[in-house]
């Protein structure tokens, strides 16, 4: 065998053998382990190569069991061992731990939900001297689970406020977790729920997401026809004595596939959802997902975006130009009775100015006093490509 | 009040709660029997003495991991995930015949996690499929690119079924997808047709648009009134759009000027 991979084996049985194994059984346990081994390491001959393989190999996977099983049979009463006086705790030593703890968290405020029942917890600590009177008053309140479903709760309403509470497909997965952890009575009873919510989060954002995606495709085309990639580019062309042949010809094909587009999209969300374009207007979320804009500040709390009579011009554009398929010429021809004015898409410097506006607006809101502190590690998926953090 | 009266009093709590709970059987009788345990001992630390010939003393931890492969068979259940629920079930058997199972087989929650995963992905796999036949749909220009992600789609369905037609029939599908009848089945036909890559491209319109661009070009200069109308009018200031604080409130609009 390669002596630094016989070397290295033999760390492992020397740790397994550290630990003092407390039965015979354990013993001949750790020397099959070991012939295991050793075989493991008549097969390898490159140690730059042995650790990988001897994780595949589920040896790493069975050493780390082994050494749990002896350490857990260690820790096991023995029979024959002196009988000492146990040391009860009072209830001040007995939360130690959560002071550790709450010290680690207490000058975080978007904990707050969390570190009032920490408090509750150590308000009740001082009332008593017996543990068991403490923890009969804590279980009373199932304070030691709220510990964790509380600060979790909390977080999770936070960030709620941080998003835009007409979009369904972003809040719906945040409301679902706020109802799971609010149902749990135990650790149990939010494995039970986490279970159910996973498989229902993987069921239903699609379902509520598909008419906003579609009105969002329907609202490109849209744009596309009438923007400068399309029928304003060429007016302005036109206008300005500056008609390229080749970037005209661009703009009008960009307009005929926009509208033939356009048609096809709102025909498949005629088809698939029952809408038609005038129920995309009438709904207050809808309408607004036909307008291109970028997100300014939260969770799809604020948007920059065109004009704001845009929406007046895009369904102009759709029910007197492209649903009754009028000609290009005609649909130039009607650009002397509009008046629209003209519109662009808001700039970076813009979009900063937006996003100060509408931070300003929103500073009252938990999500934007707190979103600083809003960091971690757990990850409740939202299904729109923001993760909500909860810390650990 | 006797230390045994406390020590009951408190393990009445826990009873009761984890009694209240249909997820922690086990946690409930695990105090149930600390409860009996104690009816018969005049001391806690004659209880103690005994529960470490009984089992009992070491029992807490076998009956959290159990309580915890119960939550997860009884979502199983509820979702007719059979094979996780039977893998759960062993587990629970096997934490009963060694209360230190769960210590000594670290793997068992990622196998757990691996069999939900296949029910999970093929949700999943059963939507993109429906994002694929609307992609195709939308434009029907590149059959050969549909037929691709279709074929790869089709690899994600696993369980219950791993075959499209079977799932696609099922009520339980069928509520994953928020379309008529008549979409959804031009949905499965499509996906069905893809399956054997058979999808074609379809010409969306056979009007003769050339004719109407070059006519858009030849008559440029009449419409050089029209365009300077539209040219002359003021720019419009961009916009903040800002949603509301509840559901049932309207956007506001704030001219960036």
């Amino acid at each position: 065998m390669d002596p630094t991979i016989q070397m290295m084996l033999q760390g492992y049985i020397d740790g397994l053998n550290s630990l003092n194994p407390s039965s015979d059984a354990l013993k001949r346990e750790i020397e099959d382990f070991k012939k295991e081994l050793m075989a493991f390491g008549e097969s390898q001959n490159d140690a730059m190569t042995f650790f990988p393989k001897f994780q595949e190999s589920g040896l790493m996977g069975k050493y780390m069991d082994l050494s749990t099983k002896i350490t857990l049979a260690a820790q096991a009463p023995k029979e024959d061992a002196p009988k000492e006086k146990k040391h009860i705790p009072t209830p001040a030593e007995w939360l130690e731990p959560f002071k550790t703890a709450y010290d680690y968290i207490k000058d975080l405020p978007v904990r707050e939900r969390g570190l009032a029942v920490y408090r509750k917890l150590f308000e009740i600590g001082e009332k008593h001297t017996d543990i068991t009177e403490f923890l009969i008053e804590v279980e009373k309140e199932n304070l030691l689970w709220k510990i964790c479903s509380e600060d979790t709760l909390g977080i999770l309403s936070i960030s709620l406020t941080g998003m835009d509470p007409l979009y369904k497909g972003l809040t719906y997965s945040v409301r679902k977790n706020i109802e799971a952890w609010m149902a749990s009575i135990c650790e149990a009873d939010a494995y039970y729920l986490q279970d159910l919510l996973a498989a229902d989060i993987m069921k239903t954002p699609p379902r509520i997401l598909q008419p906003e995606h579609y009105v969002i495709c329907l609202g490109a085309h849209l744009m596309v026809y009438r923007g400068p990639k399309g029928k304003e580019g060429i007016m302005e062309m036109i206008a300005t004595g500056d008609c390229a042949k080749q970037a005209f010809m661009t703009n009008a094909s960009n307009m005929v596939i926009a509208k033939l587009q356009a048609r096809r999209t709102m025909d498949i969300i005629h088809k698939a959802l029952g809408l038609t374009f005038d129920d995309i207007i009438a709904d207050e979320f809808l309408r607004h997902k036909l307008i291109a804009t970028s997100n300014v500040c939260g969770l799809s709390r604020a948007y920059a975006q065109s004009s704001t009579n845009i929406l007046d011009i895009l369904a102009d554009t759709w029910h007197n130009e492209i649903v009754p398929d009028i000609t290009l010429v005609e649909a130039f021809r009607r650009e002397a009775s509009l008046n629209f004015g003209r519109w662009r898409l808001p700039s970076d410097d813009e979009a900063e100015r937006a996003k100060a506006i509408a931070r300003d607006k929103y500073a009252h809101l938990p999500y934007f006093k707190y979103e600083d502190q809003l960091q971690g590690t757990i990850h409740v998926g939202t299904g729109e490509g923001f993760d909500i953090k909860l810390p650990r | 009040m006797s230390d045994t009266m406390t020590t009951k009093e408190l393990y009445g709590l826990y009873v009761r709660r984890f009694g209240d709970c249909e997820r922690t059987p086990y946690q409930a009788e695990y105090y149930r029997k600390w409860l009996a345990l104690l009816e018969e001992c005049s001391s806690n630390e004659e209880a103690e003495e005994r529960s470490k010939e009984n089992g009992l003393y070491t029992g807490g931890a076998a009956a959290v991991a159990m309580d915890r492969v119960v939550a997860h068979k009884q979502a199983a259940e509820h979702m007719g995930w059979n094979d996780v629920a039977e893998y759960c079930e062993d587990i629970i058997q096997k934490i009963k015949a060694d209360p230190y199972y769960t210590f000594s087989h670290s793997g068992l929650w990622a196998d757990l996690q691996a069999l939900k995963d296949r029910w999970l992905r093929t949700i999943e796999g059963f939507h993109r499929l429906f994002a694929d036949f609307l992609e195709y749909d939308d434009s029907r220009t590149d059959p050969e690119r549909a037929v691709s992600n279709i074929a790869a789609d089709l690899k994600r369905l696993s369980k219950p079924s791993s075959d499209f037609a079977t799932l696609a029939a099922m009520p339980s599908f069928r509520a994953l997808i928020d379309c008529s009848d008549e979409y959804y089945k031009e949905f499965t036909d499509t996906i069905l047709k893809a399956a054997t890559g058979r999808l074609e491209a379809i010409p969306w319109s056979t009007k003769d648009f050339q004719n109407e661009i070059a006519e858009l070009w030849d008559k440029r200069d009449s419409l050089s009134s029209e365009c300077a109308h539209w040219y002359g009018q003021e720019v419009r200031p961009v916009s903040l759009r800002l949603s509301p604080e509840t559901e049932d409130g309207k956007y506001e609009l704030i001219n960036l000027d």
